[in-house]
């Protein structure tokens, strides 16, 4: 009989090497709680490496370079998220936001928005969506940008295929409208795929994040909470710096820029609250130091 | 008991192992009856004695008192053993035996003399030449005939003093002096005019080697000669003479077109011998090889076949390959016979040999189209290279369904699809308007638009298209996107190409960062020059800075020397790009920073940087080369000799033979000694091919 498999231990001395490790790269801060997630989601990468436990995967990502940390990242980043997420956010994007930048773009017929942690890709095909629910930019230039530190994320936004947990919080007119149901997932429409470019990006990192181009709005939405307060204060000051002036900055119903940075201003909407790069701005208000 | 008696009680004991353990340890002493112990030990019975004594002696070098003990046993002496011995010590005594045993020629016998010959031929040295030569002409014609044979052993690092004695030689009044003389040059692989060969054809022990040799020399006056020998010869005699027919075939067109039409009339009985080794398996491989150069020439379909069968076999199939070809239409039947052989081998080599013909045969563009069926890739990869140039629109489709294959068969889909895409451009736009950009088949569509740039028209509508593929799910597309934005987008591309440098496959970063290199706008300007010099700054992955270097270096804009500059310090893989990329640009621009790439740690760099200094044959190229010559690295100093043969002139000849005299690694000094050559026949001290333990050497 084939012996069960016995997953590797991962020790509270490995994790905070480990732990520290991924933080010195990519910036993730995970607390002591997250061992049983790092031993679940790497015991079977330790296995494909014929390692002798997590000490010697350890070893392995310091001196092996880059690349399996990235492995790594993935790994822990990846997550399953679904469309339609934080309705009254979207609602406060459709209703008031859209229509702002509808006028304030009139001239240019130009609208840039980024998913920054766009995971497998809901949340940028939710935007553009709204986008195209909204009927105000039809012939304009929309490029809906989704970016995620995963390259399976990445992937499987590209792929643009879902199943039904996907679909949780979707309205049913939407969800026929906008995907096409095959014996593999829901696809979803041409249409709105043309919209989306995705791309693989570490908001810590300034060169690649530039690559994106200015934007009229950013969607950071539950992704703050990975990052410790020094690396927080830099994914801001990278978002600020690609936001055009006027841009919005929506965040997650539980995050705020509080003691992050003060370089934005702060948006009173009927159904939220959201972060605004100032129109004209004297100088870039450096973050906040913690 | 004192040391000395010991040793002499050593040799004289019965038991030849201690005789053997004495003569072992005269090579460590040193005292007056040294010389007559080692002449004792050298005319030992026993031969393990006696290869110990000339070790010992050898020890001693450069000793003249044992010197001159071992010139004295090549008199007359009744111990053969003894002056065995004692030539194989002065061999091992080298350029340090020389003068004494030109002294000792004058009152040597001729069997002394004879004996001088052999050490000078095993010592191997270029410095016996000037001895060699005065015992060429010798009143013993064994020494005589020694000395020539001697001449040409050692003469291959010193070709030009060797032919010299050995092409004087060939007026040598013994017959058997001459064979030696011209087996010689032929061994040398001098080239002699017909005029000196001609007088020596007309005897028979003399003209085998005078038919390679003039094969070699391309002597088209030989052709009657060497048809004659083929007609009258059998075995061996009949394969030197193919070989000389096969080399006047490589040397000289009008004697190959001559020797075409001499077969043609020759006996029917010649060509039935030809074909027959050409298809004898029993045969040795350079025996069929020269057969089936010989049958290359016959008009005839048997040739064809034995050469189609050839095709299978790898020792021939280079061979059976030229053959086929020179036939040309005649082996079509022949081809399209071995397109359905059992060997994967000969089938991909059938259909690429009937590549040329696909279009004007049809029976050769039928077997075309059934190998793109083909289970084996290199025969389908094969017929597509085939169809290329002559495929119907129909092929156009197949070409496009091929190209995600296995990679063999997809970069030929590749090749295959740009070429029929010009050629039918109407049917292929009309397949790339059918083609979602989302789908595996956008790979083919944007390959087309590459293809037809901006012949195709409508270029908004072909960047849109391209833009969406980058969107897809296939890294394959995006990558094939990217390179025909990169020739039709301009402007409207800059963005999208741009973006893709966030692509999550590294292959499709990669070729967003060759796109931005080549991307230009209406004017020709480049458009991506920014976001390169930015990626080389700023960029932490390797494989994005050395491919934004290197497209910087396509580039040529001045304002990426700096930053190439700053990457030359940087991992090698990084550095090496910044140098090629440099080399790129101006001598006067770079000049300053590739001398600081010479100093990089590892070799790769360096060796890089050479090879921009040599291409470019700038200003101090030879001295740097020169200074590498005494790199620590051996491949570095390699590569700096083989450079050095490549830019020739007198100094690059100075700088090798100054680092020849010192170099202990063989595969520098092999490199050194192709690079004399090169450098030597390049300057016209040299008449000969170079010898075949040096040839492959490439040329600059």
């Amino acid at each position: 009989m084939t012996p069960a498999y016995q997953r590797p231990r991962l020790t509270p001395e490995v994790f905070r090497l480990l732990r520290d490790q991924i933080n010195a790269h990519a910036g993730l801060e995970y607390h002591d709680d997250a061992l049983y997630a790092f031993e679940r989601r790497l015991s079977e990468r330790v296995a494909e490496l014929s390692l002798d436990g997590f000490a010697e995967y350890y070893q392995y990502l310091r001196l092996g370079g880059g690349a399996e940390l990235d492995e790594v990242v993935d790994l822990l980043t990846t997550k399953e998220t679904y469309f339609f997420r934080q309705e009254y956010q979207l609602r406060a994007l459709e209703r008031e936001l859209l229509p702002r930048l509808a006028v304030h773009n009139a001239r240019s017929r130009r609208l840039t928005l980024w998913s920054a942690g766009c995971s497998t890709g809901e949340e940028a095909y939710t935007v553009a969506i709204c986008v195209l629910e909204s009927q105000l930019f039809a012939g304009w230039d929309v490029r809906v940008i989704g970016s995620d530190i995963s390259r399976r994320s990445v992937a499987a936004a590209r792929r643009g295929v879902y199943r039904p947990s996907a679909f949780r919080s979707t309205p049913p007119a939407l969800r026929r409208a906008y995907f096409e149901e095959r014996p593999d997932g829901s696809h979803v429409a041409e249409g709105v795929k043309r919209l989306c470019h995705f791309g693989q990006l570490n908001l810590l990192d300034p060169s690649r994040a530039s690559i994106v181009g200015r934007v009229d709005l950013v969607l950071c939405r539950n992704v703050l909470i990975y990052f410790d307060a020094r690396s927080r204060a830099k994914v801001i000051e990278n978002l600020h710096e690609r936001l055009l002036p006027g841009g919005y900055l929506l965040m997650g119903h539980s995050e705020s820029l509080w003691n992050v940075s003060t370089a934005f201003e702060l948006c009173h909407l009927e159904d939220d609250l959201v972060y605004r790069k100032p129109l004209v701005t004297g100088r870039l208000d450096r973050p906040v130091e913690q | 008991m004192t040391e000395w008696s010991q040793l002499e009680r050593g040799l004289s004991a019965a038991d030849a192992e201690e005789r053997r353990r004495a003569a072992a340890s005269l090579a460590l002493t040193t005292g007056p009856n040294t010389v007559a112990l080692l002449v004792r030990a050298l005319g030992d019975g026993d031969w393990r004695v006696r290869k110990e004594a000339v070790h010992a002696a050898i020890a001693h070098a450069p000793s003249a008192e044992v010197l001159g003990a071992l010139v004295d046993l090549l008199r007359p002496g009744d111990n053969v053993g003894a002056r065995n011995g004692a030539v194989e010590a002065l061999a091992g005594y080298g350029v340090h035996a020389l003068p004494a045993l030109a002294r000792a020629l004058a009152d040597l016998d001729a069997d002394g003399r004879k004996l001088v010959v052999d050490v000078l031929a095993k010592s191997a040295r270029a410095e016996a030449l000037p001895i060699l030569r005065t015992l060429v002409g010798d009143t013993d014609a064994n020494v005589r005939g020694a000395a020539v044979e001697a001449v040409s052993a050692i003469g291959e690092g010193c070709a030009e003093e060797a032919i010299a004695i050995l092409d004087a030689a060939l007026d040598a009044p013994g017959r058997f002096e001459r064979v030696a003389a011209l087996h010689g040059l032929n061994r040398l692989s001098a080239t002699l005019p017909w005029d000196r060969l001609e007088p020596l054809a007309a005897d028979p022990l003399l003209l085998p080697a005078v038919l390679a040799a003039a094969g070699r020399s391309g002597a088209e006056p030989a052709v009657p000669l060497l048809i004659g020998a083929l007609a009258s010869s059998t075995g061996r005699s009949f394969v030197d003479a193919l070989a000389a027919l096969h080399g006047l075939c490589q040397a000289n067109t009008a004697a190959r077109e001559r020797l075409r039409r001499e077969l043609a009339n020759a006996p029917a009985k010649l060509a039935d011998e030809i074909l027959g080794l050409a298809g004898d398996e029993e045969a040795s491989v350079e025996a069929r090889r020269h057969a089936l150069a010989a049958a290359a020439l016959l008009v005839d379909d048997r040739a064809a076949r034995a050469a189609a069968e050839a095709l299978s076999d790898d020792a021939l199939a280079e061979q059976a390959e030229a053959a086929l070809t020179e036939l040309g239409s005649t082996a079509v039947p022949a081809l399209v016979e071995g397109a359905r052989g059992s060997s994967a081998e000969q089938r991909a080599a059938c259909i690429t040999l009937l590549g040329p013909l696909v279009a004007l045969d049809p029976d050769a563009n039928a077997a075309a189209k059934r190998a793109l069926g083909d289970p084996a890739p290199e025969v389908v990869a094969a017929a597509l290279d085939a169809l290329a140039q002559a495929g119907d629109r129909a092929t156009l489709a197949d070409a496009a369904g091929l190209i995600d294959a296995s990679p063999v068969v997809a970069q030929a889909a590749h090749r295959a699809l740009v070429q029929l895409a010009r050629r039918h451009q109407e049917a292929a736009l009309v397949s790339v308007r059918a083609t979602s950009p989302g789908s595996a088949a956008a790979e083919a569509a944007a390959t087309v638009i590459e293809a037809l740039g901006r012949d195709a028209g409508g270029e908004e509508r072909w960047v849109e298209f391209l833009t969406q593929a980058l969107n897809g799910p296939f890294p394959r597309v995006r990558r094939a996107a990217l390179s025909a934005l990169a020739t039709v987008g301009g402007v409207a591309a800059e963005e999208p190409v741009a973006f893709a440098l966030t692509d999550e496959e590294p292959e499709v970063r990669l070729a967003a960062v060759r796109a931005l290199g080549r991307l230009k706008d209406e004017r020709g300007a480049a458009l991506g020059v920014e976001q390169l010099l930015e990626l080389a700054r700023a960029s932490a992955d390797l494989a994005l800075v050395a491919a934004a270097a290197r497209a910087l270096g396509e580039v040529r804009d001045p304002r990426a020397v700096p930053v190439l500059a700053d990457l030359l310090s940087r991992e090698p893989r990084v550095a090496v790009a910044a140098v090629e990329a440099l080399g790129a640009f101006e001598p006067a621009l770079r000049r300053e920073h590739l001398g600081v790439a010479l100093r990089h740690p590892d070799p790769e760099v360096v060796k890089a940087t050479l090879r921009v200094l040599a291409s470019a044959r700038e200003a101090g190229a030879l001295e740097a080369l020169g200074d590498c010559l005494d790199h620590p690295e051996w491949d570095v100093r390699r590569l700096a000799a083989e450079l050095l043969g490549q830019l020739g002139g007198d100094r690059a000849r100075e700088l090798v033979l100054g680092r020849l005299s010192l170099e202990a690694h063989d595969l520098v000094r092999d490199e050194l000694g192709r690079a004399l050559i090169a450098l030597e026949t390049e300057s016209g001290r040299r008449r000969t091919a170079p010898p075949p333990s040096l040839r492959g050497v490439r040329r600059g």
